[in-house]
């Protein structure tokens, strides 16, 4: 079976909201001979959290930035797939001007490192401003007050004078306030938020999080949210898919994965998350022994094959699909031999 | 601390350096000995009495530190003294020289800036394109060619082959050009600018490339695009304002070292400037004109780094005011 036709997993409790605000299916980018992603599908209604998780360099932001059309063309390119945004269709092969003008109003991005995230020449009050003046066609003053409002929306303290401040002068949280502030200028109806927390301290992670969830109610986007943590995915989504080596391993409600994860990867991520973590620390903890493989050179079989514990012969001949288990809840998608129907392990 | 402040110190600061050049340039040019002796000692019917009170005439009596205070208070006036040679006081023909040096180095300085800006942005925006190997080629080659040897060049193809442009001067002898001077001063300055154009553009290029490349692939320039900011924003509004600060450095070097380059240009083109005139003025031992030229050459180059740092606060916000 091939993944395109996979019908999506859709976590959304109420199916009166099943239309997606994004729909995103087959999607293959490759840098060179590096399939970084490699058919990946999934679904976000409005209002709905997904968590894309896995280990670095599954293809993660790879994928963020496939749906906001910023794989750098020198570098690489979106060879397939689907990108489907709610009243705007079909993203893919659009003009670059086109793009350029749904990036920033209709979805917004926030990025991992806060630190260098912002132009270090700019006022952060004239970057917001920027954003909305190029959208919503604001005079210089409008957008300047509409700047303020977005601080204080994000939870800035004084934001009128803030937004005189330059990006040197504020913390890595004030500045990722900032980032989430010119994300959300133009009330996007996506936003896609790639590890925004990895970067910042604990206590400030958790104000961060709670501040998107805030906005997502307000604003009722639906938010594609990007994390190697567990925890995190527990705290704030509705829906998770992980990753690894290019593909989604697993897609499932957060309480159904949480409770019984199915895929051997995900029962090693949830092994090692460590039952506390210092205040403070932003380590990456090692998650499975070995190592994710050469995504140039992918062997033929299941890609998780040399670190999984439970391997048998078949997952070095046959790649399995991702499909509904064999046994168990059919909403949920696994792509592991020992899940498959008739498949004895 | 306030910018207020922090220029005041650097004013202070370069006075002191303008007023250390002074005293080394006063005690070297004294160590030569008495320009008079050297002058006129070997000419027929010199008697002593002569030279001291031709000595007395140019104010080479007295004790050197006398002298010096003397030769400084007078600069500060703007008084360099009479040339030897030409009998004129120097600071007239610092002027009208310096004219002539700014009316072909301000404008190739300029002109550079603007083009090289051009060639950058499209170089780095499609880095390692054919494109942008042939700007670092012709760059590189450009930078490495001696400045002299372009302007012979110009000459060979311009004036020698072709004879559409003049070769030397700043203006014509007999006929001026359509009658106007204004146009046959600017159809001497084609060359003369053209070679000098050509060497900042090959070097400004070269700076300006690396840098944006490097800045063109920071965080924030994706988070740009990723605000949907159009490409031309991206680049020109966000990149390239960064991409300037360390060109920045270079760039006042250049202002500042104008004059100091100038011989070459000046001699290759016989143009009437500070540069040929500084030369003229060495091989004939013309003392205060030497010593007027160094002293407007070190005023040029300390004014250009105070302008430079004031331009860094001015560009860069992160910059510590210390
Ligand atoms: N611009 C690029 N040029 C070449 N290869 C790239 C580029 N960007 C990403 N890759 C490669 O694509 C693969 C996936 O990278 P990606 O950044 O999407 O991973 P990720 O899951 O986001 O990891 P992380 O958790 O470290 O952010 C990696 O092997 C990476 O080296
Ligand atoms: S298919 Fe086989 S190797 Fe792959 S995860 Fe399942 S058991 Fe492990
Ligand atoms: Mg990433």
């Amino acid at each position: 079976m091939h993944e395109g036709s996979i019908p999506i997993v859709n976590a959304m409790s109420d199916p009166a909201a099943a239309v997606p605000v994004l729909e995103v299916s087959g999607l293959r980018t490759r840098f060179g001979p590096l399939r970084a992603v490699d058919g990946v599908s999934f679904a976000v209604a409005p209002g709905e959290t997904l968590c894309i998780v896995g280990e670095s360099g599954s293809g993660k932001s790879t994928v963020a930035l496939s749906i906001m059309g910023l794989i750098p063309p020198a570098a690489g390119r979106v060879e397939a797939g689907s990108i489907h945004l709610a009243g705007h269709g079909e993203l893919r092969g659009l003009a670059d001007a086109a793009m350029a003008a749904i990036r920033g109003r209709a979805m917004g991005m926030i990025f991992q490192e806060p630190m260098t995230s912002l132009n270090p020449v700019f006022k952060v009050g004239t970057q917001i401003a920027e954003v909305v003046r190029r959208h919503q066609g604001m005079s210089r003053a409008a957008a300047h007050d509409r700047a303020v409002e977005l601080l204080r929306l994000v939870g800035v303290p004084s934001p009128q004078m803030r937004a005189l401040d330059y990006p040197h002068q504020l913390s890595g949280g004030m500045r990722q306030r900032v980032m989430i502030a010119m994300a959300i200028a133009c009330d996007p109806m996506l936003i896609l938020a790639d590890e925004p927390t990895t970067a910042l301290d604990v206590t400030i992670q958790a104000q961060i999080l709670a501040l998107i969830e805030e906005l997502k109610q307000r604003l009722g986007s639906g938010i594609v949210f990007i994390t190697h943590d567990l925890r995190v995915v527990a705290q704030i989504a509705q829906t998770v898919c992980v990753m690894y080596a290019g593909v989604v391993v697993e897609s499932a409600t957060t309480r159904a994965l949480l409770r019984t994860p199915l895929h051997p990867y995900t029962s090693g991520l949830m092994a090692s998350i460590p039952a506390a973590q210092p205040r403070g620390t932003r380590r990456r903890l090692p998650v499975i022994a070995g190592t994710v493989p050469n995504l140039a050179k992918l062997p033929g079989g299941c890609r998780f094959r040399s670190r999984c514990p439970k391997a048998f012969d078949l997952c070095a001949e046959v790649e399995p699909p991702l499909a509904p288990p064999a046994k168990g809840d059919p909403d949920r998608l696994v792509r592991c031999w020992l899940h498959a129907d008739g498949v004895a392990a | 601390m306030g910018t207020a402040r922090y220029i005041a110190r650097r004013l202070i600061f370069s006075a002191c350096l303008i007023l250390g050049v002074s005293v080394i340039l006063f005690a070297m040019i004294n160590a030569i000995g008495n320009p008079i002796e050297i002058l006129l000692a070997e000419r027929p019917g010199m008697t002593d009495e002569v030279i001291e009170s031709v000595s007395r005439y140019y104010g080479l009596d007295g004790s050197v530190t006398d002298r010096y205070f003397t030769w400084l208070w007078a600069i500060l006036r703007f008084d360099f003294g009479t040339s030897i040679i030409y009998n004129q006081p120097v600071s007239e023909m610092l002027v009208t020289y310096g004219l002539e040096t700014l009316k072909i180095q301000i404008p190739a300085i300029l002109i550079a800036l603007v083009v090289s800006v051009l060639i950058s942005v499209m170089a780095a925006t499609r880095q390692y394109s054919r494109l942008d190997f042939g700007v670092i080629a012709g760059a590189m080659l450009g930078h490495s060619l001696p400045g002299f040897f372009i302007g012979i060049l110009l000459i060979l193809v311009f004036s020698y082959w072709l004879g559409i442009l003049p070769s030397y001067g700043a203006y014509s002898t007999r006929n001026m050009l359509m009658n106007s001077t204004l146009i046959d001063g600017l159809w001497h300055m084609v060359l003369p600018v053209g070679m000098l154009v050509f060497f900042n553009t090959a070097t400004l290029t070269l700076l300006m490339r690396s840098s944006l490349v490097e800045v063109l692939r920071q965080d924030f320039i994706t988070a740009a695009r990723a605000s949907g900011l159009p490409e031309r924003r991206v680049v020109f509004g966000h990149a390239l304002r960064n991409a300037f600060i360390p060109v920045l450095t270079y760039l006042g070097i250049l202002f500042g070292v104008m004059l100091g380059t100038a011989p070459v240009t000046e001699t290759v083109f016989t143009w009437p400037g500070l540069g040929a005139l500084y030369i003229m003025a060495i091989q004939q031992l013309d003392y205060p004109l030497i010593m007027g030229e160094t002293m407007i050459i070190t005023f040029m180059l300390v004014g250009a780094t105070l302008l430079t740092d004031i331009a860094y606060v001015a560009i860069d916000p992160r910059i510590r005011l210390a």
